[in-house]
């Protein structure tokens, strides 16, 4: 059951320092996911915003700090992969990420076949239903080559919506989409967080977009490399005192 | 958790009640209970009642769709009772009338025998287009390259002759030197039941030089850069960087093929005449051990027996063939199309290409040498 409770933390990311090689990208990041809720990680381009992400989800071992999905501690999947865990996500890779060499529907179907004992023809049904969801249930035989970008990014949700994960990451989801389709996506969002209480976490840097649809948001910042301000998008805009908070949420620069 | 009830209803109807939540944990039992129940009981209009039910995601519509067309296929009628709200969207039959048959599961049918055929002559076409307008952008690119030489990245070049060829080293070396080992012990069983043990020096140096050396590189050339370039040129098609390049008035022949065309070739030659000495020296530690042919003796009898020519002969082989692989890497890199699947059959294809084109070339080249046995004299 997914209950939408706005106080139970659904992802804790604790003191996380993250990076590659030489360089720190992100440093001493806290804060919390309620579960249910949409949750926006926000900045300008090259603030650490994809590292975070990468963290959060386990493809990257964080230097310093740890990551709790409810009380159990994320390790990074190169090292000790957590399914129960992983069963819970899904994600959204900013560019797609299918299959090339599956049909749209097999995309769809791999985490099904992979995690489910379901028979051949309940799992037809989920696929179609999650194409369907997306509008594309018509592509279903294509491969990802033959659809467009966006197209391939929707059949890239109906595949992370697959199991009808608790928590679903976005990275970049408005990335390459025109702003009509973007919207789209906006509200299909928003429909899967209100119908059954999917919690979101969005990596984005379009105002537009978090507006629309975060109930809270944190900003990073790519000098201090850490967050700098954590609170509804809206408050952020309207009360925030600090100068490069302003001047992101306003969006011009100073 | 679920419960599923059932009572006949009339003499009939069956009723079904489904209450709980229905995730996508409990999908595949309460799927089969729900089949089981449809099975045991031969009644006509079954009814399901979702009114109890407290969660439902897509496994669960899923199976509830499942069940409905199972129903149908039964000729039983099918109604579905207190559909929750979120649900409405694919449950209510007037939205979705028709439950859709599975086929979105089975891929591309697979194509007849005569489609295969067409198929196959299509890729034919294309592919002797493609051949020829390479040949044509190569020819292109070298006579370009040969009136304006600024235009040509020479630092470029070095990489590449690197990569191609020095790396190539440690490992003509070790198969070479087996290979004119492998050449000698195999001769010495049969040379000396006739007592012929100095001639294991001219069979191991005329087949290293002429065939095995030039053959053994340009092979484990095709296996390093040819599937190298296959796979890059491929993967920078997918990513749209030889559009970039053309949009930017740069010509892909020019910039990665020629280059490319050239380190080979010249890498080819060299690491060959690395082959041929390091066969010869492998023969030469197998007749020492196991004929009985001191070093001295056996140089001898290479320095009576193998020629100029025949070494050249082996080098000018390996110069072509160090053309034809670069060439077909290349080529099959530009022939990629679409995604990862097409990068692998590209490099698969230029290295096969690579073994069946050197095979031919070696061919003719026997032919060749056959009727001009002499192409260096004093």
């Amino acid at each position: 059951m997914l209950t939408n409770d706005f106080s139970v933390a659904a992802i804790s990311v604790r003191n996380v320092s993250a990076g590659y090689a030489e360089e720190i990208v992100i440093h001493d990041v806290s804060f919390d996911v309620f579960k249910g809720e949409v949750f926006a990680v926000m900045g300008r381009s090259g603030c650490g915003k994809t590292t975070l992400f990468r963290a959060m989800v386990g493809l990257l071992k964080p230097l310093t700090g740890e990551i709790y999905y409810g009380a159990e501690k994320m390790e990074p999947i190169s090292e000790q992969p957590q399914l129960h865990i992983l069963r819970k996500l899904g994600v959204l890779f900013q560019s797609g990420a299918l299959f090339s060499s599956m049909t749209v529907a097999d995309n769809v179907a791999l985490p099904l076949r992979q995690f489910t004992s379901l028979p051949k023809n309940v799992i037809g049904e989920l696929v179609y239903l999650k194409l369907e969801l997306v509008g594309l249930s018509d592509s279903a035989k294509k491969l990802p080559e033959e659809l467009s970008g966006g197209m391939q990014k929707r059949v890239a949700l109906a595949r992370a919506m697959a199991l009808d994960p608790e928590i679903l990451f976005f990275d970049e989801p408005s990335a390459g989409l025109d702003p009509l389709t973007s919207a789209e996506l906006d509200q299909t969002i928003l429909g899967i967080n209100s119908s059954i209480g999917t919690t979101i976490v969005v990596i984005t840097h379009e105002l537009r977009s978090a507006f629309a649809i975060a109930n809270r948001a944190i900003l990073l910042d790519p000098v201090e490399k850490t967050v700098i301000a954590e609170g509804p998008p809206r408050e952020l805009k309207n009360s925030a005192s600090d100068l490069r908070i302003r001047a992101f949420f306003r969006g011009y620069a100073d | 958790m679920f419960q599923i009830q059932y009572k006949q209803k009339s003499f009939d109807e069956l009723l079904i009640h489904i209450a709980g939540s229905v995730s996508v944990e409990d999908a595949v039992s309460v799927n089969n209970e729900l089949l089981e129940i449809l099975e045991s009981q031969p009644l006509k209009n079954v009814q399901l009642d979702l009114g109890g039910l407290s969660y439902l995601d897509g496994a669960g519509m899923a199976v509830i769709r499942n069940f409905a067309r199972s129903c149908n296929k039964l000729r039983n009628s099918i109604t579905l009772l207190n559909i929750p709200s979120s649900a409405k969207r694919f449950l209510d039959r007037d939205q979705f009338p028709i439950y859709n048959d599975n086929s979105i599961l089975e891929g591309i049918e697979d194509p007849g025998f005569v489609e295969q055929i067409g198929e196959g002559m299509v890729n034919l076409k294309q592919n002797t287009y493609d051949i020829i307008s390479f040949l044509g952008g190569i020819v292109d690119a070298f006579s370009s390259g040969l009136r304006s030489p600024g235009s040509v990245k020479w630092e470029g070049f070095l990489r590449l002759f690197e990569k191609a060829g020095v790396d190539a080293v440690p490992i003509v070396v070790i198969l070479s030197l087996l290979m004119g080992a492998i050449l000698a012990f195999q001769a010495a069983i049969q040379l000396r039941k006739f007592g012929a043990n100095i001639f294991v020096a001219d069979l191991v140096s005329l087949s290293i030089c002429l065939e095995m050396g030039p053959l053994l590189t340009a092979l484990i050339i095709s296996g390093r850069s040819g599937a190298g370039y296959a796979a890059h040129v491929g993967s920078m098609q997918v990513a749209e960087e030889i559009d970039a390049l053309r949009v930017l008035g740069i010509d892909p022949f020019l910039y990665l093929v020629a280059p490319r065309i050239l380190a080979v070739a010249l890498a080819a030659p060299c690491l060959t005449i690395l082959a041929d000495i390091m066969g010869v020296i492998g023969g030469c530690l197998v007749a020492g051990f196991s004929l009985d042919v001191t070093p001295t003796a056996y140089f001898n009898q290479v320095k009576k027996v193998l020629e100029i020519s025949d070494v050249l002969k082996g080098l000018i082989k390996s110069l072509v063939f160090g053309v034809q692989i670069a060439s077909i890497g290349c080529l099959r890199g530009f022939q990629v199309r679409g995604g990862a699947e097409s990068v692998g059959s590209a490099t698969t294809s230029a290295v096969v290409t690579c073994i069946f084109v050197l095979t031919v070339t070696n061919a003719l080249f026997a032919v060749l040498f056959y009727y001009f046995p002499r192409i260096w004299s004093f």
